[in-house]
C-alpha cells in the first residue's frame, strides 16, 4: 500500500478486462496500468463461448481468449500472482455456467487465494438462489456479490436485492447490451434515485454506454462509480496501453481542479 | 406412478434440477410477463379456439398417420407407422410453436418478432406466421449459415422477414442465439423472442412443449382408428427436443409405451477440446447452465461450450431441452444416436419403400425405428415421428446421391445470369 490513495481528487471508475486478453503481457501491464492511475474497481471477465449479456466488441474478446488458450485456472493463477501489486478491488466477471462447473464452494476458494474482492455474473438472478446456493457460499468466503438491476427492475424487486445486503449494486444505465451510447437525461436520474432509495447501504456502480468524460461527469453526479468496458477495450485494440493510460487519464480527471 | 405429464408442463419451469430463468436481470421481467401471459392465455377458450382454428385452416392439421406396409414387409419384424409431420405448413413441427407463439405475441401487444435459426427452418416458420399475422419481424442468423443456406434466406425475404447474418464468433446457430438474446434485452418492451424448441429459459421449454402436444395427442386416436391400441414404442429425433417431446407427451403417464430420443451421432462419438463430431449429449455431454437454462450440454471440462455437428442442421446443437434431461435421468425416455451415413441409408429407403422424402433430422429417428421394428415382433407397433420433409435437404442429399449433376446444374444456373 502506498500513503498517497490514488484515487483521491479523482472520479470513481471501474474498469473491465477480458482475461488474458489481447495477450497475458498487454493483460497485467493493463491491469497494473489501472491500478496506478487510480482505478477504483477492475472487473477481469472469466472468458466464456456464450456471453449472452455482451455486446459484439466484448464477445469477440471472450472467443479470442478462449481461442488464445486462455482458461478459467489461468486467470486466477495470474490474479494470485499479481496479489499485493493491485490497488484497486478486482471482482470476477463471469457467466455462471463456469462457475457451476467448477462448484460454488471451489470458486470461492480461487477467489480468496486470488485476491478477489467480489464477483459480478450477469445470469445468476436472485430467484435461482434456492437451487445454486451461490449468494450463501460467496458469503462464507467474504466475496461481495455485485448484484445488477436495470430500469426495468420493480421496486418489489429492488427490496429482494436490498435484502441481500450487497456492498455494491451495478446498474444498468438503460436496457441493452455493452458498448453502445447511451442518454443520461431526466428519467436516468429518477431511476438511480429510486435504486438509491431502495439500497440506501449499498455504493451503486453505473454502467452500459460510459464513453466520454461528460458520461462520466453525469455518472458520477447521482452514482458513486461509472463503469466504462467496451469503450476502455477499444482503445486497448486501436492503440494498446498507451492509448488506455490517455483515454482513462481523461475519464478520472474530467471535472476535478 | 408418476406423473411426468404434470411435470413436463409445471408452471415452475422446473424439471427436477433442470430449467430455470437464468437470465440477466434486464430480461427477468420479459420473462416474467411472457410466462404470465402463456399461463393466462391457455386457460382462455377463446385463445384455444383461435389456436385450433388455425392449425386446421391455416397449417392443414390432423397430419397423417401412415401405415408403411412395404417398409414393414422389407424389415420383417413389428408395424410401422409414421406420423408425418412433414405434412404441417412449412413442412415441419416447427409452425406448431411458431403459430403458438405468434398469436401469444399478439394477445400482449408485441408489434415485433425476433428469432434466431440455423440452417433456416425455424427462421422461415417464423416468417411464415409473422407475415400471416402481420408483425414486423427480423431473423438472426449466422454469417456461415446465411451463406451456406441462401435457399432458406431467400424464402425468409419473400415473406418479408429481414434476415441479418451474424458476424460474431463460429457465425453458426450460437452467434444468432446470441445476437437474438442480445437484441431482446435491447428491445424487451416491443419484441418477442420466438425462440425454436423446448430450451431457452421459462416459460420457453415448457410452452413449446404445450403448443407442440398436439402430435402425440393425434397418434393416439390416429392408431385407435386403425384398430391398434398403445404403441409398443415411439421413436423420435432429438436436437433441442420439441418435436421428441411433442409426440412423447400424450403417453408419459403409459409405462408401457417405450421412449426413445434419437441424436446426432455425426461422424461418430469422438471430439476435440472444443468441438463434438457429433451431437449427442446425453453420450459425452454435462450438466451446466448456458443460454439461460440448466441442462445437458457439450462442453469442455472446464465448462466452455463445445461446438456439435451434424448432417442436419436441425440437430447440429450442444444442448438439450430441460424436460428431456429431466425424462432421461428418470429413465422415462432412452437416449439412443444415429450418425449420418446411417441416416442417409433410411432416407432412401424410406423415398423408395414408402414415397416420403424425410428430412435429415427425422431420419435420425427412422433409424432407430427401423432398428426397433427389426427386434420385434409382428405383431407390436413402432411408431416413427417424421417431424419434417426432406425437400430442404436437397443441397445436402444431393451431395451425397447426385454430386456430379449438381455441380453442372448450378456451374451452367450460375453461368445463365452472365
Amino acid at each position: 500500500m502506498t500513503n498517497n490513495k490514488p484515487t483521491e481528487g479523482k472520479n470513481s471508475l471501474m474498469t473491465h478486462l477480458v482475461g488474458g486478453y489481447p495477450d497475458w503481457e498487454t493483460w497485467r501491464q493493463t491491469l497494473q496500468l489501472m491500478s496506478d492511475l487510480g482505478v477504483e474497481y477492475t472487473e477481469v471477465q472469466l472468458p466464456f463461448s456464450d456471453p449472452i449479456a455482451d455486446g459484439p466488441t466484448i464477445t469477440q474478446a471472450n472467443y479470442a481468449a478462449i481461442a488464445a488458450g486462455v482458461t478459467v485456472e489461468q486467470v486466477f493463477a495470474e490474479l494470485a500472482a499479481l496479489r499485493g501489486q493491485l490497488q484497486q478491488k478486482v471482482l470476477i466477471m463471469t457467466y455462471y455456467n463456469l462457475i457451476h462447473k467448477m462448484g460454488v464452494g471451489e470458486f470461492v476458494r480461487a477467489c480468496e487465494d486470488a485476491g478477489v474482492w467480489g464477483v459480478i455474473v450477469p445470469d445468476m438472478p436472485l430467484d435461482e438462489e434456492p437451487h445454486e446456493q451461490f449468494w450463501a457460499g460467496c458469503a462464507q468466503g467474504q466475496l461481495a456479490v455485485v448484484p445488477v438491476v436495470s430500469p426495468m427492475t420493480t421496486s418489489q424487486r429492488l427490496q429482494q436485492v436490498a435484502a441481500m445486503r450487497p456492498a455494491l449494486v451495478y446498474g444498468m444505465s438503460r436496457t441493452g447490451i455493452t458498448g453502445r451510447e447511451t442518454q443520461f437525461g431526466a428519467a436516468f436520474g429518477q431511476y438511480i434515485a429510486r435504486v438509491r432509495a431502495a439500497l440506501p447501504a449499498a455504493r451503486l456502480a453505473v454502467g452500459f454506454g460510459v464513453q466520454t468524460p461528460a458520461d462520466v461527469q453525469a455518472v458520477t453526479a447521482v452514482a458513486d462509480t461509472a463503469v466504462v468496458g467496451s469503450a476502455v477495450l477499444r482503445r486497448l485494440q486501436g492503440g494498446g496501453v498507451a492509448a488506455v493510460e490517455a483515454y482513462l487519464t481523461e475519464l478520472l480527471t474530467a471535472g476535478k481542479p | 406412478m408418476t406423473h411426468y405429464k404434470t411435470t413436463v408442463l409445471s408452471d415452475t419451469g422446473r424439471f427436477g434440477p433442470y430449467g430455470g430463468c437464468y437470465v440477466p436481470e434486464v430480461l427477468w421481467p420479459t420473462m416474467q410477463e411472457l410466462a404470465a401471459g402463456f399461463a393466462e392465455a391457455i386457460t382462455d377458450d377463446e385463445f384455444l379456439r383461435e389456436l385450433a382454428h388455425h392449425r386446421t385452416h391455416f397449417c392443414g392439421r390432423p397430419t397423417p398417420l401412415t401405415y408403411c406396409q412395404r417398409l414393414t414387409e422389407d424389415i420383417g419384424g413389428a408395424k410401422l407407422y409414421i406420423k408425418h409431420e412433414g405434412l404441417n405448413h412449412t413442412g415441419a413441427h416447427k409452425m406448431n410453436h411458431c403459430l403458438g407463439q405468434i398469436l401469444l405475441a399478439k394477445r400482449l401487444g408485441k408489434k415485433r418478432i425476433i428469432a434466431e435459426t440455423g440452417a433456416g427452418q425455424h427462421g422461415y416458420a417464423t416468417a411464415t406466421v409473422a407475415a400471416k399475422f402481420g408483425l414486423a419481424c427480423t431473423v438472426y442468423m449466422g454469417a456461415k449459415d446465411y451463406a451456406r443456406q441462401r435457399p432458406n434466406v431467400y424464402w425468409m425475404e419473400r415473406l418479408g422477414a429481414e434476415v441479418v447474418p451474424v458476424q460474431t464468433g463460429d457465425q453458426t446457430l450460437r452467434d444468432a442465439v446470441n445476437a437474438a438474446m442480445q437484441d431482446l434485452i435491447t428491445h424487451p418492451a416491443d419484441t418477442h423472442y420466438l425462440l425454436g424448441t423446448v430450451c431457452g429459459p421459462h416459460p420457453y421449454p415448457r410452452m413449446n412443449a404445450y403448443f407442440q402436444k398436439v402430435i402425440g395427442e393425434e397418434v393416439r386416436w390416429q392408431l385407435a382408428e386403425y384398430g391398434e391400441g398403445l404403441p409398443n414404442v415411439l421413436t423420435a429425433c432429438c436436437g433441442g427436443g420439441s418435436n421428441a417431446l411433442g409426440v412423447m407427451y400424450e403417453f408419459l403417464d403409459e409405462p408401457t409405451v417405450e421412449l426413445v430420443a434419437v441424436e446426432a451421432g455425426g461422424r461418430g462419438i469422438t471430439e476435440t477440446a472444443t468441438k463434438a463430431d457429433h451431437a449427442a449429449r446425453f453420450q459425452t455431454g454435462s450438466v451446466g447452465v448456458v443460454e439461460g437454462f440448466k441442462s445437458y450440454f457439450l462442453q469442455s471440462p472446464d465448462g466452455q461450450v463445445k461446438g456439435s455437428h451434424s448432417i442436419s442442421a436441425g440437430l447440429d446443437y450442444s444442448g438439450v431441452g430441460p424436460q428431456v434431461a429431466y425424462l432421461y435421468d428418470e429413465q422415462r425416455l432412452q437416449a439412443a444416436y444415429a450418425t449420418d451415413d446411417e441416416v442417409l441409408v433410411a432416407y432412401e429407403r424410406l423415398a423408395r419403400l414408402e414415397g416420403m422424402i424425410g428430412a435429415m433430422e427425422s431420419c435420425h429417428g427412422l433409424v432407430e425405428a427401423v432398428k426397433q421394428c427389426a427386434a420385434r415382433p409382428a405383431h407390436e407397433v413402432v411408431v416413427c415421428h417424421l417431424s419434417g420433409r426432406g425437400e430442404k435437404d436437397l443441397f445436402i442429399t444431393a451431395r451425397h446421391f447426385d454430386r456430379e449433376n449438381f455441380q453442372k446444374f448450378v456451374t451452367d444456373w450460375s453461368h445463365d445470369q452472365q
